[in-house]
């Protein structure tokens, strides 16, 4: 392998990066810098920067929701990914409804968000609505890149499956896809919670947070049976 | 890539022909194309969930270099069972044919060749393993991470591939049938019609 290593976000000028290993690399996370208006920006116009942003650089990402920079910027990415990121799957899914997996992921946590919010001040965890915003839509973000990384797979499953009814139909394939995506990506909240000391205060409320994604989890289920998902 | 692509495609469809003599001269020479048809739709299929994972598992891969990994490991597969091929032709071709009264020894030629698939597989992934780590500094657990997703992925959907393209290799007491290229959705003898459903009847044999 002598392919070169993808550039770094934030291009040469940009804050330092920990090396090709950054999973499990907490003790670095001190002397990274937030992601910038600019970078956040410039992934927009690189879609596949996106998945550097909200995957990969964990360390980065919980540094911009911790110092509130370009915070904005950041949730707005993140809404963007979490609808765009699932419209795909979606198309493949039903074309005459696109949107639907997009509203299953994104929809679920926007009813529950004001839930977290709430409680999360009533306990004592001191995170402004968009430190909490952003920290909610990593989920449908995270979930919506799974879900943009399956969609080949499931059109391939859906083109090559019996039609009608069977034990196995590629509808309860789609329904486990979405599953794992949807688990995928509440594991990757749970990651950025816990990659980051400074995250401590919520953290520690663990059982906020458990109940929460109880929560959302119970309104995704209900929200798939309206929308018809299941 | 595109030489690790030609050296895919000639070195599994050395293998497909092997183990399609076991049933006729027809299923070997559909090998030649299909082999290689099934891993690379594989790849190809899984390609954007391969750096997806890759990613999650923060590792700062590019999606050319993810599917060049990839590409390594499928290849190296490949070789490895091609240089099995003469073996497999051999024993296809002296292997106790199965009747309509027996299967004579096309149990232990497909257990055979089921064991050097898994082993042929692991060797590459193995040795892919020790790559990442020296060139691209990938700890052992994301490592192993990674290329456990991959290899369920690969299952997961190369599965349902080889379903649909199939046979691939078979009884010899059809050797008057004529099959189409690919089955497709075509029932099994269990009545199965796809990958998972042939899986969920081995585990729950229908009445």
């Amino acid at each position: 392998m002598t392919g070169p290593i993808e550039p770094p976000l934030s291009g040469p000028a940009g804050p330092p990066l920990p090396d090709a290993r950054e999973g499990g690399a907490a003790p670095a996370t001190a002397c990274l810098l937030p992601f910038t208006a600019d970078e956040l920006r410039a992934a927009l116009h690189h879609p596949q920067r996106l998945l550097g942003i909200i995957l990969a650089e964990r360390a980065r990402l919980v540094t911009s929701i911790r110092a509130e920079a370009s915070l904005w910027h950041l949730v707005a990415v993140l809404l963007l990914c979490s609808i765009v990121g699932a419209l795909p799957f979606g198309a493949v899914l039903d074309r005459g409804k696109t949107g639907h997996v997009a509203l299953l992921f994104t929809g679920s946590v926007l009813i529950c968000f004001p839930s977290l919010q709430v409680f999360s001040s009533y306990l004592g965890v001191r995170l402004s609505i968009a430190q909490n915003l952003a920290l909610a839509l990593l989920i449908p973000a995270a979930a919506a890149l799974f879900c943009f990384g399956f969609f080949p797979i499931y059109w391939f499953l859906e083109a090559t499956m019996p039609a009608e009814r069977a034990v196995l139909s590629a509808k309860d394939i789609a329904i486990g896809l979405l599953t794992i995506s949807l688990v995928l990506g509440l594991s990757h909240l749970n990651r950025c919670l816990f990659v980051d000391s400074a995250l401590q205060e919520m953290r520690s409320s663990w059982l906020l947070l458990l109940g929460w994604q109880s929560l959302l989890l119970f309104i995704t289920y209900r929200m798939a049976v309206v929308l018809g998902i299941l | 890539m595109i030489r690790a692509t030609v050296v895919l495609a000639l070195a599994s469809a050395s293998y497909g022909f092997s183990i399609g003599a076991s049933h006729s001269w027809l299923y070997a020479t559909r090998n030649l194309v299909k082999f290689p048809l099934l891993i690379l739709t594989t790849a190809g299929v899984c390609a954007l969930a391969y750096f997806v994972v890759a990613r999650f598992l923060a590792t700062r891969l590019s999606f050319v270099q993810v599917q060049r990994l990839v590409l390594d490991i499928f290849r190296d597969t490949a070789v490895l069972l091609a240089s099995l091929s003469p073996v497999s032709l051999f024993l296809a071709l002296t292997m106790v044919q199965p009747t309509r009264e027996s299967l004579g020894e096309y149990p232990m030629f497909q257990g055979l060749n089921i064991c050097w698939i898994a082993l042929c597989g692991c060797l590459a992934v193995g040795q892919k393993a020790r790559d990442l780590l020296r060139e691209h500094r990938l700890d052992r657990p994301h490592r192993l991470a990674m290329l456990t997703a991959w290899l369920a992925l690969s299952l997961f959907a190369g599965g349902q591939c080889a379903w649909y393209m199939r046979p691939f290799f078979g009884i010899g007491a059809l050797k008057g049938d004529s099959p189409p290229f690919f089955l497709g959705t075509a029932p099994d003898f269990r009545g199965a019609r796809s990958f998972y459903e042939a899986v969920w009847n081995l585990v729950q044999p229908p009445r």
